[in-house]
Order: C-alpha cells, then structure tokens, then sequence
C-alpha cells in the first residue's frame, strides 16, 4: 500500500514514478469495480458448482465478466503506464463484451435460460456494467502522464 | 426445498414473479404451528433488521454523497455513522445465522443468504478503510457508494430470506 498523496509522494518515494491511478475518482472507480469483482467471482463459483448444465452459456459468459472485472482492479491497483494502457483496453473490451451480451440477451432470450451478469446491459446491477467501462476510460485517458 | 435461483435478478424478481401466496408464508407460518412462536419473533426481527439497515444505509449514503456534494472528506462523525450501519449490519448477521442453526431454510438456499450477510456487514467497513487513504471528496464519494450497495444488498437479502 503506498504512503502519501499529491505530487509530493509521486516525485520520489514511489518506484519508478509509477503513475497513480487510485486517487480521486480513481478511487471510486476502482470501489465498484472490486464490488462487481467480488459480486461476479461468488455468483459465478456458485452458479458453475451448483447448476452449471441448467444454462451453461450464461455461466460461462459471467465467468468472462467475473475474470474481466478481476484483472482491471489488479491493473488500476497496480498504477503505472503500463498498467493503465493495458485497463484502457480491458475497459474498450468490456464495454463491447457489456453491449454485445447485452444485445444478445435481449434480441434472443430463449439462448438464456437464466441471466448472465451483462444481461440486459446489466440492469440486474443497476446498469453499473455498461457505465463504468466508460467512466473508466474516460478517468484512464485523464491520468495519462505528462 | 427450494428452488435454487430460479429467478434471473434480483430486479427481475421483484417485477415480474408475484410472491406465491403459500409458498413461504412467512406470516401466517406461526399461526398454523404454534409450537413454534419463537421462530415468530426472531423471523420478524430479521425482516426488521433489513429494513433498518436498509434505512440506515440509505442515511448514510445521502450524508456522505453531500459531504461529497460539499467538497469534505470523511470526518469522525461520519466514521461513527459507518460503525452504527456496521454493527446493525452485525447483528443482521447473527439474527441470520442463529436462525439456520434453528433449522430454518431461506428461500433460495443458505449458502447465497450467508453469501449476501457477510458481503453486507463487509460493504461499509470496506469503503470507510478506503476512504481513510483518500481525503478528498473522492473519499466521501466512495463511502456513499458503498452504503448504497449495502442498500441494494438488503433489498436482495429481503428476497433471498422470503422468496
């Protein structure tokens, strides 16, 4: 965990000068999608272990969400260019896998026997997964250093 | 039993599958068996519970989104207000638990109520500890985030518990 804030912690101290990204509303950012980590990963633990021939498709796919939403937490956690180009594709990925799941969902819903998390475009999660990819390229392009 | 996770979300629970009248009868459940008035109290109590959770989520998360609105950090006194909506989160918890050692079966199975007790009693505690690093109106903001999902949370719990 870094010490420190502002300017004066990332001038020295930290290795590298590994850009920030959890600061301001970075931080907010990286709250919903650990809570959508968590969420994803137990709901899809569960739905695989207990149920998994019932509607294999929808599982499968909110395992995808659930291993998305794991790694942009781990990339916005760990800071640094890097790490935000690579949450600026995740987060461009994301928002296709939302819309197109999503799309998908709703023109043909007998393929789904039970929901996915991106169902609906994720209005089971209060629309929160097609919002915060982007909010969440629009915070990444901001932080761009320099 | 139950079936488990029948219904696609919590929203689409809530709009479109009318409680079954008979299915759970969460109120009437005394009155039939009256040798067991003691589930009575404790059940009414959870469902207590989640509604004051529920409201004192909901507080919480107003104050700190206009803590946030007004450019502040979280203060002491926002801290005291995260640990009163923690410990009735707490207590949601052990009502929760001494009533599946009772025997009693929540509607959509017991391993996604205790899944959504501890994720509630954790939610607030969570982003408080983040906002601690954060003193900014990012901080507060974040706060206010997470008693929201606590809220969210309860109404899920509300519909786990009673189907």
């Amino acid at each position: 965990m870094e010490t420190g804030t502002g300017a004066a912690a990332s001038t020295d101290g930290r290795p590298a000068g590994r850009t920030r990204l959890v600061q301001g509303p970075g931080l907010l950012l990286v709250w919903l999608y650990g809570v959508m980590s968590v969420g994803a990963v137990s709901r899809t633990a569960f739905e695989i272990s207990t149920k998994f021939d019932r509607a294999p498709l929808a599982y499968t796919l909110s395992g995808v969400a659930a291993v998305v939403y794991v790694f942009i937490t781990y990339t916005l956690v760990r800071g640094g260019e890097t790490a935000r180009k690579v949450a600026l594709v995740c987060c461009a990925g994301e928002l296709v896998g939302v819309l197109t799941v999503g799309t998908w969902t709703v023109v043909e819903p007998s393929a789904f026997p039970d929901a996915t998390v991106w169902s609906g475009f994720g209005w089971g999660y209060l629309f929160i997964p097609v919002l915060l990819p982007v909010t969440g390229m629009l915070w990444l392009r901001r932080s761009r250093r320099g | 039993m139950p079936v488990v996770g029948s219904e696609p979300s919590w929203a689409v629970a809530k709009a479109t599958v009318p409680r079954p009248a008979a299915s759970r009868g969460r109120f009437l459940a005394g009155a039939r068996t009256p040798g067991l008035s003691g589930r009575n109290s404790l059940d009414h109590m959870l469902v207590a519970l989640t509604i004051a959770v529920s409201v004192a989520a909901l507080a919480l998360a107003a104050w700190c989104g206009h803590a946030a609105y007004r450019d502040q950090p979280t203060k002491d006194w926002h801290f005291i207000g995260m640990a009163v909506v923690t410990v009735l989160a707490l207590v949601q918890l052990v009502v929760g638990i001494v009533q599946l050692a009772r025997g009693e079966e929540p509607a959509d199975g017991s391993v996604i109520f205790v899944s959504y007790l501890i994720g509630a009693f954790a939610a607030v505690p969570a982003a408080g500890f983040l906002s601690l690093a954060e003193r900014t109106r990012w901080g507060s903001a974040t706060v206010s985030a997470g008693a929201v999902v606590l809220a969210v949370l309860e109404v899920r719990l509300y519909d786990i518990w009673g189907g």
